[in-house]
């Protein structure tokens, strides 16, 4: 399965020798790579030795990935990985770097998730070193594979502690520079961070996993391993905050709603879910805002558990929230899910709480158009549910929806709703000989009186006057 | 915790950019020079003299600047050479490592905050007292390529340019010697960009000495016979513009290795083994410059 191709360009650095010179440098690249994005390219890609080592127990290859934004606003997605022995000879492998360059939209278009490019380089063979290029290369066609199957299956590898997580997301959200010294999986535990991290804020966000630590490489979150201690010493140098590996004591940190929210989807295994949440083009991404999502998401998740009316009060409050874009999305589909959850469960109500939850229903319904498009459907779910069960309880609900109507209702549908109650309410009228009966007059000269045209009704009233008259008669 | 944030105190310049930086910093956050330099300059209370040694990737910098500066700390030619720092150390001490294991050293890296810096304190024993305060640092050649190309690219090299009262210039022999046009064009890039950074006026020829080394004279010996006659024939162009720009310069040769060893990697490259080595004709550029400041 494949989503959208995208067009962008592309910049080989590694380190040949050809006629016009030898050592590290940009090889080879396509037309469209600007002068600007060239110095920084050059200045942050890797060179010699650049790549973390897994473990060899591992047997995994080397890989390194890294993300940041150029001076044009472009973004570079970088792949590293070992290309052979160092050409001078002078030891060490040497690394191959593909540099793609792409524009915000078509990032957007990868689901804000730079590792979808990765899997496409791989799908398309472009991850493969090439070291006899041509110096002008076309524009880079890739099929962005979805990546759904691939999270379903992914976890943060337990390396990163669980009580670190939180705590890593928080400082990379708060934009401080922050170095992981991690044994091994650096591009795992980058991509589960970075899946948490909501996607538009993923454009500014620069980021490496598995390169060795360098000044040169200001990236704000860095997953590495750092067995010379290396970016220990230096971290200082970039004001970065360094977190060793193996076990540490619990951080003394508040934890923020959104990160709260994050931990619970990475212990659950839940990249997937987490990655559709947070990689919506969201226009507010600030604390705030990020504060109120986690919010709705933990309450959406929590809707089976939250009792009924609970739910309608929520349902109320988040269809007047004045939310846009994305986030307006979100709450439409929390409203939906509460929607669905509260029909799911109508059937579970006793009579009272069904009466009081029906009022409150019809209160939200005459609210606000939103508001009526919310309860419409759950009211007639409601109404035809109880109508075949209790027609009399029924009518008296139905009595209540029918006046005042809201200008956004359906009105032939509703229309059709009510006259359905009136005929099953007369048919039972009709046929009962129940002590209910005495309610039916009254009712009938009710519905009447807000509904004169209701032929459904003819002769309810008479039947059930002489019915009665029988009863007393025979008493 | 043993995570650490690091609050900003007083702030210190760079000696080579002179970005402000934290007064603990160990680099400096613009261009990745280590801020002992400056704690040293202010130590010393005095300027000291940079002197860059450029050349283009795999010509023999690290190798040649390793073995200069080891000399100079053996006393050799009654110069007196003392490290400020054991950072400075580094450099020598990898370098003679290497040479004694009969391998050559590592490439340097193109990342700034690996390279290797040496701050001396230099003077000679018989010619009177000046001590002059020496930073070299070993660049990378494909930063030094990567500036020239794109100026800007690494700030560092044009900041260290602009402050050099000196340059050491190192270009394959070897490879001029065998019709190659490449480390000549390289040279005259080179010194096109210095002339372009250090010219104050425009037509006034640069008066900064500028010493051009023949590196790895070990293949071409005749250009130690005469490196000016070797420069005019093989490197035409560097001659050229060295006439035509610069006030101060020469040519000199130069070797490291006495004989070479050779053999393949797992990927079929030939590897050099540097059996022996046979130092000649590095302190001459050097005392040159010197004499020159």
């Amino acid at each position: 399965m494949h989503g959208p191709t995208i067009h962008c360009d592309q910049a080989i650095h590694t380190s040949l020798r050809t006629a016009m010179g030898e050592g590290y440098r940009i090889v080879a690249a396509s037309q469209g790579l600007r002068p600007r994005e060239k110095q920084t390219i050059l200045r942050t890609s890797p060179t010699l030795d650049s790549i973390c080592l897994p473990p060899e127990s591992t047997k995994s290859e080397p890989l390194a990935v890294s993300f940041y934004q150029l001076s044009s606003k472009r973004l570079c997605l970088a792949l590293s990985r070992f290309a052979g022995q160092e050409h001078t000879g002078r030891g060490g492998k040497r690394v191959y770097t593909i540099n793609v360059i792409l524009n915000d939209e078509d990032f957007a278009r990868c689901g804000y998730n730079p590792f979808r490019i990765v899997r496409s380089l791989f799908d398309t063979g472009m991850a493969e070193p090439k070291l006899n290029p041509d110096p002008v290369l076309p524009q880079l066609e890739l099929p962005i594979p979805d990546d759904d199957a691939v999270l379903e299956e992914a976890m943060l590898p337990t390396l990163l502690p669980e009580h670190l997580r939180p705590f890593i997301l928080d400082t990379v959200l708060d934009g401080k520079a922050l170095v992981v010294d991690i044994k091994d999986e650096w591009t795992e535990c980058a991509e589960g961070m970075i899946l948490a991290v909501p996607g538009p804020m993923r454009m500014g966000l620069s980021f490496s996993a598995g390169l060795n630590f360098s000044t040169s490489r200001k990236h704000a979150l860095q997953f590495l391993s750092d067995p010379r201690g290396k970016a220990k010493t230096r971290c200082p140098a970039i004001g970065a905050i360094f977190i060793p590996s193996g076990e540490t004591p619990p951080v003394s940190k508040e934890i923020s709603g959104w990160s709260t929210m994050a931990a619970r989807y990475w212990r659950e295994g839940r990249l997937a879910d987490l990655s559709r949440r947070t990689s919506r083009p969201y226009d507010d991404t600030s604390k705030d805002a990020r504060e109120r999502l986690a919010a709705l998401f933990e309450t959406q998740d929590d809707i089976p558990r939250i009792e009924v009316a609970r739910l309608v009060i929520l349902a109320g409050e988040i269809i007047h929230h004045p939310a846009t874009g994305a986030e307006k999305e979100v709450c439409e589909e929390f409203v939906s899910a509460v929607g669905a959850s509260i029909t799911a469960r109508l059937s579970t109500l006793s009579p009272p709480e069904g009466e009081t939850l029906f009022d409150e229903l019809a209160s939200l319904w005459r609210k606000s158009p939103e508001a009526t498009r919310f309860a419409q459907p759950i009211l007639e779910a409601f109404l035809q549910r109880i109508v075949p069960k209790n027609p009399l309880i029924a009518m008296e609900m139905a009595l209540k929806i029918a006046v005042d109507l809201p200008e956004t209702t359906d009105r032939s549908q509703h229309e059709s709703l009510l006259k359905n109650v009136a005929t099953q309410f007369a048919s039972w009228a009709k046929g009962t000989n129940s002590d209910e009966l005495a309610q039916v007059p009254q009712l009938v000269r009710r519905w009447i009186s807000i509904r004169p045209d209701s032929p459904e009704l003819d002769g309810v009233d008479e039947h059930c006057t002489t019915a009665i008259e029988k009863t007393i008669a025979a008493n | 915790m043993t995570t650490t944030t690091y609050p900003t105190r007083t702030t210190m310049p760079c000696l080579i950019c002179e970005t402000k930086n934290p007064a603990d910093a160990l680099l400096c956050d613009e261009c990745g020079a280590p801020m002992a330099l400056i704690q040293e300059a202010v130590a010393q209370n005095r300027d000291p003299s940079i002197v860059t040694v450029l050349g283009e990737s795999n010509v023999g910098k690290t190798v040649y600047l390793g073995m200069l500066l080891d000399m100079l700390s053996k006393h050799v030619d009654d110069y007196e050479a003392i490290p400020k720092g054991a950072y400075s150390v580094n450099l020598q001490h990898t370098v003679i490592s290497y040479l004694a294991a009969r391998q050559f050293p590592p490439k340097t890296a193109v990342e700034v905050d690996d390279w290797h810096w040496a701050y001396y304190q230099v003077s000679h024993k018989h010619r009177g007292s000046s001590i002059y305060d020496l930073v070299m640092p070993d660049m990378a050649g494909e930063a030094i390529a990567a500036e020239v190309a794109n100026p800007k690219t690494f700030r560092v090299i044009r900041s260290l340019l602009e402050k050099s009262v000196g340059a050491i210039l190192l270009v394959d022999g070897a490879l001029a010697a065998t019709g190659s046009p490449q480390p000549d064009f390289f040279a005259l890039k080179l010194l096109s960009y210095l002339d372009g950074i250090v010219a104050r006026k425009k037509g006034e020829k640069i008066k900064a000495p500028v010493a051009v080394v023949l590196s790895k004279g070990d293949h071409c010996p005749e250009c130690f016979d005469d490196p000016r006659g070797f420069a005019r024939t093989n490197l035409n162009r560097l001659w050229n513009i060295c006439q035509s720009r610069f006030e101060n310069y020469e040519f000199f040769a130069t070797s490291v290795v006495g004989a070479l060893g050779y053999g393949t990697d797992a990927d079929g490259s030939v590897v050099q083994y540097p059996l022996h080595t046979a130092p000649r004709g590095i302190i001459e550029p050097y005392e040159w410059v010197l004499s020159a400041l």
